[in-house]
């Protein structure tokens, strides 16, 4: 749907998150290796561009859609679309996942540990 | 005391809160509204109070997440502003924990207990460098995370009629920008060999902290929308339109091929789901 919309009525957070984020930094100077980046919105360089993995930033074609399936890039063995990410901070009602247990600690009391733990990556 | 006589919180969840954090102590900028003249059935109160105490225990696992993210940018030489907001970020959660449980107890009427802790959890990103996985670990804590987090709270604050929860919305989703831009700023100031990097790990570190955003359970109707909590759907189409429109945006603006990206996008962003 973004994609179809004029860049005057996109995401309002782009603004606010991206790009007023300069403001968070004190200056770039005392950075250790660290320098601003020339802000553009123009097409990679050729260094970006030849650094991508194979069947990645290649123009647009199936053979390079079918290499960016992550179920693709699984199935694969490809651990990198495999991992649990961050926690959320926004779990909403106790999801089927969400587990309790009592749990009794060296003092003798009692505690409940919960967990949303899932097992192994297997994409289906 | 530190505004404990107005709180729902649990007093070791208050507790946590440092008196040298972004409000001096305080939970927030300022008390919480009263819920009010609100009519609600025991059980109705019961679970919206439930939904807000298990977010109390999600927001403080994340502190755990900043604590590394803080970690990382120091080890990296990051701009000293960025290490300090981070820093920051590990008490505003715990302060995010306690709005949460004060919003849970004024549901049910009386202080809660505290929430049931979560076991922290983060990402390994197998071969990855060091100072790689440094990286990711705050562009996918601050650039993703937050930021599917910021358009989450943008759903639920349009939702929100109750004072109550209007309020503790604005007051996350005012910190959850904050600690979004930490990771926007950072990718700015990226040196070259990081940035590449980077560049190859964008399209599973997406897919990845997605998976997460997408297996929130949710009522399917917007029946508990007026106390914060949105319904699946608007939740998760607030998510995909941040993905197209910040996400995205926000890689190209720092300077990346998102090309792969916009693909994977543009096919309805399948993240698959883990069993």
């Amino acid at each position: 749907m973004i994609f179809k919309a004029p860049r005057s009525v996109r995401h309002q957070l782009l603004h606010t998150l991206v790009f007023s984020s300069v403001l968070a930094l004190d200056g770039c100077a005392g950075g250790a290796g660290l320098t601003p980046t020339p802000q553009t919105t123009s097409a990679p360089s050729e260094v970006t561009v030849a650094a991508l993995p194979s069947g990645s930033g290649s123009s647009s074609g199936s053979g390079a859609a079918v290499a960016e399936d992550p179920e693709v890039q699984v199935a694969s063995g490809d651990p990198r679309y495999c991992e649990r990410g961050w926690p959320t901070t926004k779990a909403g009602t106790r999801p089927p996942a969400y587990h309790c247990t009592t749990v009794t600690l060296e003092d003798g009391t009692e505690r409940e540990e919960c967990s949303d733990e899932v097992g192994p990556c297997v994409l289906r | 005391m530190r505004a404990a006589m107005t709180s729902f919180a649990s007093a070791p969840t208050r507790d946590a809160v440092r008196p040298d954090g972004r409000f001096g102590g305080r939970v927030n900028r300022a008390p919480l509204p009263p819920l009010g003249a609100v009519e609600l059935s025991d059980e109705a109160r019961r679970e919206i109070a439930s939904v807000w105490l298990v977010q109390a225990a999600t927001e403080a696992r994340v502190a755990t997440s900043f604590a590394i993210v803080r970690a990382s940018l120091d080890e990296l030489g990051a701009d000293p502003g960025l290490i300090r907001l981070a820093a920051r970020a590990v008490d505003d959660e715990h302060r995010h924990a306690a709005l949460c449980e004060d919003v849970a107890g004024r549901y049910l009427g009386h202080v809660v207990s505290p929430y049931a802790p979560l076991p922290d959890q983060r990402p390994d990103h197998p071969g990855a460098s060091p100072e790689l996985r440094r990286a990711l670990f705050v562009v996918g804590q601050c650039c993703l995370n937050e930021t599917f987090a910021s358009a989450y709270l943008d759903v639920a604050r349009r939702g929100a009629t109750i004072p109550l929860a209007t309020a503790a919305v604005r007051a996350l989703l005012s910190d959850e920008i904050d600690h979004a831009r930490i990771g926007w700023a950072f990718v700015q100031t990226l040196p070259t060999a990081v940035r590449d990097g980077l560049q190859a790990w964008l399209l599973p570190l997406t897919v990845c902290n997605l998976r997460e955003w997408r297996r929130i359970h949710l009522p399917s109707d917007d029946r508990l929308a007026a106390h914060g909590i949105p319904a699946w759907s608007d939740a998760q189409a607030g998510i995909t339109e941040a993905l197209e429109g910040v996400v995205l945006e926000g890689f190209r603006h720092a300077g990346f091929d998102t090309r792969a990206l916009e693909r994977w996008a543009r096919r309805g962003a399948p993240v698959g789901e883990v069993v």
